[in-house]
């Protein structure tokens, strides 16, 4: 395999607009091969429109793609493909009926035009494919049975398979261990020395300094800052995403001493998931649990609320022992629970804002004779929309006219309007940008100060210590340490985790 | 004043299907009118119109409530042939040789009817809500059997010759107004009622739109299920009373291409067949277009085949507008969210 020589990449003035709105208004950028760039942005900043027209998905009104000593106005999916730019999404866009080897193997043969398959002939393609970027992975199994690091690393292979020139990585790095993340690093490294010129998408700041040669900040569809990676400070890259000053600094306000417990959850067993935890979280507490993604954490979070099953244990809600297994009992005693996938989960898309907000304490709206009272489901719509600063003109709008930060207020609402004594946040800030995370990390304080528990389970390391009071690590479903308020520090909390 | 003309707007384009299927009932209207003046435009057709309409309207509201949940209600015709011949059978057999039943003896006849219809309704209840047996195939299922079980005992025979007095309240009318399309109206404001004005309504939405959302949120959603396939239930055996009454006779296999009608009926009404969405108003409208389009055709001696293929031509319309409308609407709301 040849080395390319050097060529360039990248975009001159794109603008693009939806129907009237911009999306971009004259964006330019470029990456050599053997480079690593970065695309920094917050939700709704032009990320992953640019992503869409560098790959071919969307066309640009006006501007220049320029890929290599090619230019174009206007790119097809195909031509893209043909001049060798590939994007790795954040799902992987991989078959999960087939196996490894098939994933990796079939562009190929679309690629070529072929009309039958070959079992030893794919066996081949794979295995060259994973042998050019250095990674051992089984090919003969089933992709549904691999973890998510290893799905990566087949998107990259089967990528570096149809000669990847330029490629995108969308977020790579979410679901990652820190010794994987360490190990995709090494690969990015291996394409870089083989002049494939990578585009690195991601919020994580100390990631993308580790990583990355050179740097563009998109904000509102515009660049509003670039250069050399070197030249950039962490306050600065977050200052240009957001235009806002923002800190990372703790937040969580004092704790009261308190000898009465908000919840006790004792001796929590469910094979294989969770083995033996126990906990307990005072009135006003922020505790935060964390953990990777398969360590239990998401599951212990739907546990305590019901929607997971518990074999055996004991959760107590001031003092009082509630039935297990049971949303409704939870609710009863309680308990408040924001799950992490507010799309599927927490919001009725289609639906107004009003009725998201109302949903879950929907019996409280009605009048005598189970009559709905509209009115008061107007007023209980303009109170939450007013306190958590919903940024809407229209209650009766549906809510995916919402922004992800605003999309998540009215989740927290919901809940808040039953005034929970333990509201448990299932990553509460998950795709929400950096000014809005601030604002709901303030709500929770708030709330928190008034007397309210919070259980936040969370893969933010830096989130959790700027909110919580005391920060358990979860690990193979059992607690594996628990740092105090004093302990709480980002490199000793990333060390437990990996 | 810009808040609202938004409020307003936004009212507006909630009911823009039923704004839009104003538009189609007006325009059949006033087409048929104009062509046949004297046939479809007169005070006997318009009757006939009022007493064939409530059946198909009844039938549809319960398919419509199925479908806001995200299911769908197939069973609907066996329940309400279930139930007009359990009734039409306590008649026959209680009147004997005379030509009328007394009125408590109508009645008792009617509820044991009704029950069995909901008895019908608790089991596909139990089968979607508990069992979580997709209502598709479920009341598909419930349907044959609730089906074969009436052609067992009746032997495929219709049950016929009801008292009199049973059959004025189908053919009678009510302060001028055919008693049926009375009782369809009444239907229709209490179902409107319980979707609008009741918090189970309100989880009826919630629950069509995202389930997963309504188990995180505490909602009862089994519970909301559980009660939309009884509901449903009733209607339809409320639908085959009044069919019995009209016809003067009950049989297992009357009305079998109304589910498919229903079906028409509910989606040309702007429900959405994936849940969470659709007004009683709508159901109501769409059922006046199709029998406008049936008696018009009838009025101006078209054939009845070609009927069919109106019907269907209305339906295929209907969608690609639907979709069409669909597609500018969110590009619309894209570009709005992307401004803000």
């Amino acid at each position: 395999m040849s080395t390319l020589l050097t060529a360039e990449y990248g975009v001159e003035n794109i603008v693009k607009s939806f129907g009237g709105a911009k999306a971009l208004s004259g964006v330019s950028l470029s990456v050599k091969s053997g480079e690593v760039h970065c695309i920094a942005g917050e939700n709704g900043s032009g990320k992953s429109t640019l992503i869409k027209i560098m790959s071919g998905v969307h066309a640009p009104d006006t501007g220049l793609i320029r890929l290599g000593d090619k230019s174009f106005t206007k790119l097809s999916p195909r031509e893209a493909v043909h001049e060798g730019v590939q994007v790795i999404f954040q799902d992987f866009s991989l078959l999960p009926n087939l196996s490894v080897a098939e994933n990796i193997a079939i562009p190929t043969y679309i690629s070529e035009n072929s009309r039958f398959f070959s079992k030893s002939k794919t066996k081949e393609i794979a295995a060259n494919a994973l042998d050019l970027i250095g990674v051992d992975i089984d090919i003969n199994a089933s992709v549904t049975d691999i973890s998510i690091a290893s799905k990566q690393l087949i998107a990259i292979a089967r990528a570096t398979n149809q000669g990847v020139k330029m490629l995108f990585m969308d977020e790579p790095t979410t679901a990652l261990t820190r010794k994987e993340i360490k190990h995709l690093f090494e690969v990015v490294e291996q394409l870089k020395e083989r002049g494939v010129a990578t585009i690195f998408v991601s919020h994580k700041i100390d990631e993308i300094q580790e990583i990355c040669n050179t740097i563009t900040i998109l904000r509102n569809g515009e660049v509003v800052a670039d250069g050399i990676m070197r030249d950039f400070k962490r306050d600065s890259i977050s200052e240009a995403m957001t235009g806002l000053n923002v800190s990372e600094t703790r937040i969580a306000p004092p704790l009261k001493k308190a000898s009465t417990k908000v919840i006790e959850v004792r001796n929590l067993i469910t094979k294989p998931t969770f083995l033996d935890i126990s906990f307990s979280i005072a009135p006003g507490e922020i505790l935060g649990i964390t953990g990777l993604l398969g360590s239990g954490r998401t599951e212990l979070a739907e546990a305590i609320f019901g929607q997971y099953p518990i074999d055996s244990g004991e959760v107590i809600v001031e003092g009082e022992s509630i039935r297990l297994n049971s949303s409704p009992a939870a609710l009863k005693a309680g308990i408040g629970y924001v799950p992490p996938d507010r799309l599927t989960q927490g919001l009725f898309l289609e639906q107004s804002i009003l009725r998201n907000l109302v949903a879950v304490g929907v019996d409280q709206y009605q009048s005598r004779g189970k009559r709905l009272s509209k009115k008061r489901l107007a007023e209980a719509g303009e109170k939450w929309i007013k306190d958590l600063r919903i940024k809407t003109k229209n209650s009766l709008n549906p809510v995916t006219s919402l922004s992800g930060g605003n999309q998540q207020r009215v989740v927290l609402a919901k809940w808040l309007a039953m005034n929970p004594k333990l509201m448990i946040l299932n990553g509460p800030t998950v795709g929400v940008d950096i000014g809005s995370k601030r604002e709901i990390l303030e709500i929770i304080r708030d709330r928190a100060q008034e007397g309210m528990g919070f259980l936040v389970v969370s893969d933010d390391i830096p989130e959790l210590i700027q909110i919580c009071h005391r920060v358990l690590v979860i690990k193979n479903g059992q607690i594996s340490k628990e740092f105090n308020e004093s302990e709480l520090d980002e490199e000793v909390l990333y060390k437990e985790l990996s | 004043m810009n808040e609202r003309f938004n409020k307003i707007n936004s009212g507006l384009l909630a009911d823009r299907k039923v704004t839009q299927l104003m538009v189609i009932t007006a325009g059949t209207f006033a087409i048929f009118s104009l062509v046949s003046r004297d046939i479809f435009f007169s005070s006997a057709n318009f009757t006939s119109m009022a007493y064939q309409i409530p059946e198909i309207a009844i039938l549809s509201i319960a398919v419509m409530l199925s479908m806001l949940t995200g299911g769908i209600d197939l069973s609907i015709v066996a329940i309400s042939n279930a139930a007009a011949l359990v009734a039409a059978w306590i008649m026959t057999t209680k009147m004997g040789e005379s030509e009328t039943l007394s009125y408590s003896w109508i009645i008792i006849a009617c509820v044991v009817g009704t029950l069995v219809g909901l008895a019908a309704g608790a089991v596909n209840s139990i089968i979607i809500a508990r069992l979580d047996v997709t209502p598709i195939l479920a009341t598909l299922a419930t349907g044959t059997l609730f089906n074969g079980i009436a052609i067992g005992i009746t032997d495929g025979v219709s049950v016929s010759g009801l008292p009199e007095n049973f059959m004025r309240v189908g053919n009678g009318t009510f302060l001028g107004i055919p008693t049926p399309f009375v009782l369809m109206v009444v239907i229709a404001l209490a179902v409107g009622y319980f979707i609008n004005r009741t918090t189970l309504g309100l989880k009826v939405f919630l629950v069509g739109t995202n389930r997963k959302a309504a188990q995180y949120s505490v909602m009862g959603d089994r519970k909301v299920i559980a009660w939309i396939y009884l509901i449903s239930a009733l209607l339809s055996s409320l639908a085959g009373l009044i069919i019995a009454s009209r016809t003067s006779a009950a049989s297992p296999d009357f009305g079998s291409s109304y589910i498919l009608l229903a079906i028409v009926v509910v989606v040309l009404g702007g429900i959405n067949p994936n849940g969470g969405f659709g007004t009683i108003t709508g159901v109501i409208l769409a059922t006046a277009v199709l029998q406008m389009v049936s008696s018009g055709f009838n009025a101006l001696r078209f054939s009845q085949f070609f009927y069919l293929a109106a019907q269907g031509a209305v339906l295929v319309f209907v969608m690609i507008l639907n979709v069409v409308l669909e597609r500018r609407r969110v590009s619309r709301s894209i570009s709005k969210s992307l401004r803000s």
